[in-house]
């Protein structure tokens, strides 16, 4: 469990002008949830992710992890890596090592475990991430954008944090690779029983995996709930800049036809159950 | 940490040192640094350092700015003037152990260290008034008249550009991954040297393949809009002599006559 209280975070003090990044920032992440922070660009979202995480330090304010306050000087950012695992966008352009195998085991081998635990740390990661062991000895540099975008998340994965935060997964990946990626993440939350942070801009994706949404807005947090109380926001959502998913504002316009169906329908899925069941009836 | 640099920094302005030629305030540093040099006497450091604050005024930038430029050479500050207070033989002062300071050592270290920080502060002048594009235009135009012996002299240009306005990109690049990998429980402090050498491989890696790959997207985006040289390359901002050019040109014999003179009056010690 993650407690973020009053935090505040300013990369340039000595300029006051430029202002904060983040702001007054009061946030629970509990245990065995999926969440989804969002918000426009700029909004502060990466920066929170780096707090949370020990990357940064805030400037004013507190971050538990588990009861722990990780402002302490004492702790390490090693040692937190435990607790919290971060992929940052585009995280295939931090692989290093010659081969696959390796560029995975890097994480655990930093945690310090033997041989036979990292071998099969790495095993599990890479399928997790649906790589089998014919990859295990290729170079991650000749696989394509998407293998290599696995490989890098497997890096965290192997390293099994109790809280999976992820900046963008699926930036810059074909729609199949999406899917993949977020039914892996998905499936990987409710195997562990951990909690995943996935920073995200399509609200489809968001409606597809997370059960609770972190709305950001100017550095400070807009809103927090569950997604059907989030989405059901929706021109407050606008007013930030941000939208509800494309099918969530067809059912609205159904709605507003006097259709009658109900509103908490946000992915493609759902609405076709809801729509063939109107039919029916 | 890694922001902190201020190398290359360019604030801009419209001082009267932001309006003068770049060609020419890149003549004016080389003469302030060679007559720094030819500097031998406290009257020629009040002098230097006196003109040097009147720049400094006319620039228009805050004199924090050019302290913290400073902070880089503390070290190399410090060192030299100690070397220079033990090590030059001559008339000792007092005695600490085996070591005796010297008057003359003294009198070489204060010198060397105001050398080493007029120095500083001259080139500053230069990059914190001039943009790195203009800086370039400018030893593009001087190098201009050796392209007839072969020097790439356009090549040379566009080269420090890109190399210049990659900087601040390369930082940031830096930055990222050294917290990528710190994420996944990289140490970068604990360790001897060779552990922590050993260390950097999963940063430099990384980024080495980003700038090859940034050098190659680059490369081809300049192809597709028909870069090919600087031969029948127009520009947008011409550099031009103008007035105010020739009357600082002109300050040049003054301050060498200045130097020269200040050279024969060694007031008493100094």
């Amino acid at each position: 469990m993650i407690e973020v209280k009053n935090v505040c975070y300013e990369y340039s003090p000595d300029e006051p002008s430029l202002g904060a990044a983040v702001e007054d920032i009061n946030l629970t992440v509990e245990d065995n949830h999926f969440y989804s922070l969002i918000g426009h660009t700029g909004s502060g979202k990466t920066t929170l992710i780096q707090l949370m995480s020990g990357l940064l330090k805030p400037t004013a304010g507190e971050i538990y992890i588990d009861g722990i306050n990780i402002c302490d000087k004492k702790i390490k950012t090693r040692d937190l890596t435990r607790k919290i695992g971060v992929v940052f966008q585009y995280p295939e352009y931090q692989l290093f090592e010659d081969t696959v195998f390796s560029d995975v085991a890097f994480g655990p081998k930093n945690l310090g475990c033997d041989e036979a635990e990292i071998k099969n740390r790495v095993q599990k990661a890479l399928k997790t991430v649906g790589l089998d062991e014919s990859y295990y000895e290729i170079s991650p540099f000749e696989l394509s954008g998407g293998q290599k975008r696995r490989v890098a998340i497997a890096g965290t994965i192997a390293m099994e944090p109790d809280i999976l935060v992820l900046d963008e997964p699926t930036a810059g990946l074909d729609p199949a690779g999406r899917d993949e990626i977020l039914s892996e993440v998905k499936r990987l939350k409710d195997e562990r029983g951990i909690s995943v942070i996935m920073v995200s801009h399509s609200m489809e994706d968001v409606a597809k995996v997370a059960d609770r949404v972190i709305v950001m807005n100017k550095g400070h947090i807009a809103m927090t709930g569950t997604l059907s109380e989030v989405f059901s926001k929706s021109d407050e959502l606008y007013s930030m800049g941000l939208e509800i998913p494309q099918i969530s504002k067809v059912i609205l316009k159904l709605r507003e036809n006097n259709v009658n169906i109900k509103s908490e329908i946000y992915t493609v899925k759902d609405a076709v159950t809801e729509i063939s069941k109107l039919l029916k009836g | 940490m890694i922001r902190d640099i201020t190398l290359g920094q360019f604030f801009p302005g419209k001082s009267l040192l932001h309006r003068l030629d770049p060609r020419v305030k890149l003549l004016w540093v080389l003469v302030y640094i060679i007559l720094l040099f030819l500097v031998n006497t406290a009257l020629g450091f009040t002098l230097y350092v006196v003109i040097t604050a009147v720049l400094i005024k006319l620039s228009g930038i805050r004199v924090k700015m050019f302290f913290k430029g400073m902070r880089p050479i503390v070290f190399l500050l410090v060192f030299t003037a100690v070397i220079n207070m033990f090590m030059t033989a001559g008339e000792p002062i007092f005695k600490l152990g085996f070591l005796s300071v010297t008057k003359e050592g003294i009198r070489i270290a204060v010198f060397m260290a105001l050398r080493l920080m007029l120095l500083v502060t001259g080139t500053s002048l230069l990059t914190f008034t001039t943009s790195p594009i203009m800086l370039t235009d400018a030893i593009e135009r001087i190098l201009s008249p050796f392209s007839k012996i072969g020097v790439p002299a356009d090549a040379i240009a566009m080269m420090m550009t890109i190399a210049i306005r990659f900087i601040p990109t390369i930082l940031e690049e830096t930055d990222k991954i050294i917290k990528a990998q710190k994420a996944r429980g990289a140490d970068f402090e604990s360790g001897n040297i060779l552990a922590r050498a050993k260390a950097m491989t999963p940063i430099l890696i990384p980024l080495f393949i980003s700038a090859f790959r940034r050098a190659d997207e680059l490369a081809v985006a300049m192809e597709c809009r028909c870069y090919h040289g600087g031969e029948g390359r127009t520009r947008l901002k011409q550099l031009k002599i103008s007035k105010i050019d020739i009357e600082s040109l002109c300050f040049i014999p003054v301050l060498l006559i200045l130097v020269i003179f200040s050279r024969q009056f060694s007031l008493g010690l100094m």
